[in-house]
């Protein structure tokens, strides 16, 4: 069984209404890149982090591709203003495999 | 910061070696025989120098891996929100549970922190297998017993369970030691680390020696080499892209002086650690941390 995917959503900067923090996310995926071949020389299948949407107050900030250039664990860090009366940060993540997952975090004023 | 890493080292090298070392890092600059005096003189300023700039004031052979971390690096490791370890030491955290979840380390040792100790008495000699097992050993052997084994030393869950059983002994020295009943049999497994130190194996024919005490503070190639010291395992490895265990950290040593590389977890790995551990002088354990 795979190990869970771990995520986690980190804000720098004072939050405060109108600033602008930086927003840190990274999640434990392996990113395989589809290029490397295990043990027995058997080409491991290409299993990455592909798409990731930024939402905040459900409204949507930032949407990514990423490509088998990305690392191992996947690190984005991106500038957000912090609406007047805070609001919630949800990360929602893609991968190869199927597998989709989201981190929140609130911005506490 | 590379250039004090060069002085401090020579100057160190020189006291301990003599001549011979303090010239041969200088062949290029100092060849004439007039500016050698005045290049001990400048080693020696700048070696007071270097020494005050610098947080610790350890002989160069005595630090930790981590001291020799470009600045980069060091920031990035202070920094929880981008510092990758965190994750791992996440999943630790998972893994071990805490008193409301039904989880199996938590059940059997209670909180993490009441662990603190723990990690420093790593490897020791299992009486049951009559061989030294270290703390990834002892992981798989308390998973056996519970309902979810753990496979495999470099199972992302067993060496984030390392990560955070060392975390709870930060800043404790290791305090590897024989129990009465089993004197001998340690003993010689930590000759035998010590032969391997010292051995030359491989086609480069290099002893860890070679590099750990007679080259610390020099380039190779775009790492410095560190004394060696095992104070920063487990650690997570920029090139590894995730993080790994001193057994695969020394695997990967065999692997550069092109020897044959032992298996995962076998004998003499554990003699090696053991060895490092004793060598590395009561150095207080500052892992899991960041290597290039």
């Amino acid at each position: 069984m795979r190990p869970p995917v771990l995520t986690r959503l980190a804000f720098m900067g004072a939050i405060k209404p109108g600033a602008t923090v930086e927003a840190r996310w990274s999640a434990s995926h392996p990113m395989d890149s589809g290029f490397r071949v295990d043990d027995s020389g058997i080409r491991i299948p290409r299993n990455i982090i592909h798409s990731v949407r930024v939402l905040l107050n459900d409204q949507l900030i930032l949407e990514v591709d990423l490509g088998t250039a990305m690392t191992s664990p996947v690190y984005l860090a991106f500038p957000l203003v912090v609406p007047a009366q805070g609001g919630i940060v949800k990360v929602i993540w893609k991968d190869d495999a199927g597998l989709m997952g989201e981190s929140q975090q609130r911005l506490v004023l | 910061m590379r250039a004090s890493w060069a002085n401090l080292s020579s100057a160190w090298c020189f006291k301990a070696m003599g001549f011979n070392c303090f010239s041969g890092l200088n062949q290029l600059a100092a060849p004439a025989h007039g500016s050698w005096v005045f290049f001990v003189a400048l080693s020696l300023t700048l070696n007071v120098f270097a020494q005050t700039s610098k947080q610790t004031n350890l002989p160069v052979g005595l630090q930790s891996g981590n001291a020799f971390l470009s600045s980069e690096m060091q920031n990035l490791q202070k920094d929880a929100s981008a510092n990758p370890v965190s994750l791992w030491l996440e999943q630790g955290k998972n893994i071990w549970g805490t008193a409301n979840q039904r989880s199996d380390c938590f059940q059997c040792h209670g909180d993490v922190q009441s662990m603190k100790g723990s990690a420093t008495q790593f490897p020791k000699w299992s009486t049951n297998l009559q061989k030294l097992i270290n703390l990834e050993d002892q992981i798989l052997i308390c998973s056996e017993r519970t309902s979810r084994p753990l496979k495999g030393l470099e199972n992302a869950e067993v060496v984030s369970l390392s990560a955070l059983l060392h975390q709870a002994s930060q800043g404790l020295p290791f305090a590897v030691a024989p129990s009465p009943n089993n004197q001998k049999q340690w003993q010689a497994e930590l000759s035998a680390g010590g032969t391997m130190f010292t051995t030359r194996m491989g086609r480069m024919n290099l002893a860890c020696t070679h590099c750990h005490d007679q080259q610390i503070g020099k380039q190779m190639r775009a790492d410095v080499i560190s004394p060696g010291h095992p104070t920063g395992f487990p650690i997570f490895k920029m090139s590894w892209q995730g993080m790994g265990s001193l057994d695969r950290r020394l695997r990967a040593c065999f692997s550069g002086v092109q020897a044959e590389v032992p298996k995962p977890g076998s004998a003499e790995l554990r003699q090696l650690e053991l060895f490092l551990k004793i060598r590395s002088q009561e150095l207080p354990i500052d892992g899991p941390s960041l290597r290039r």
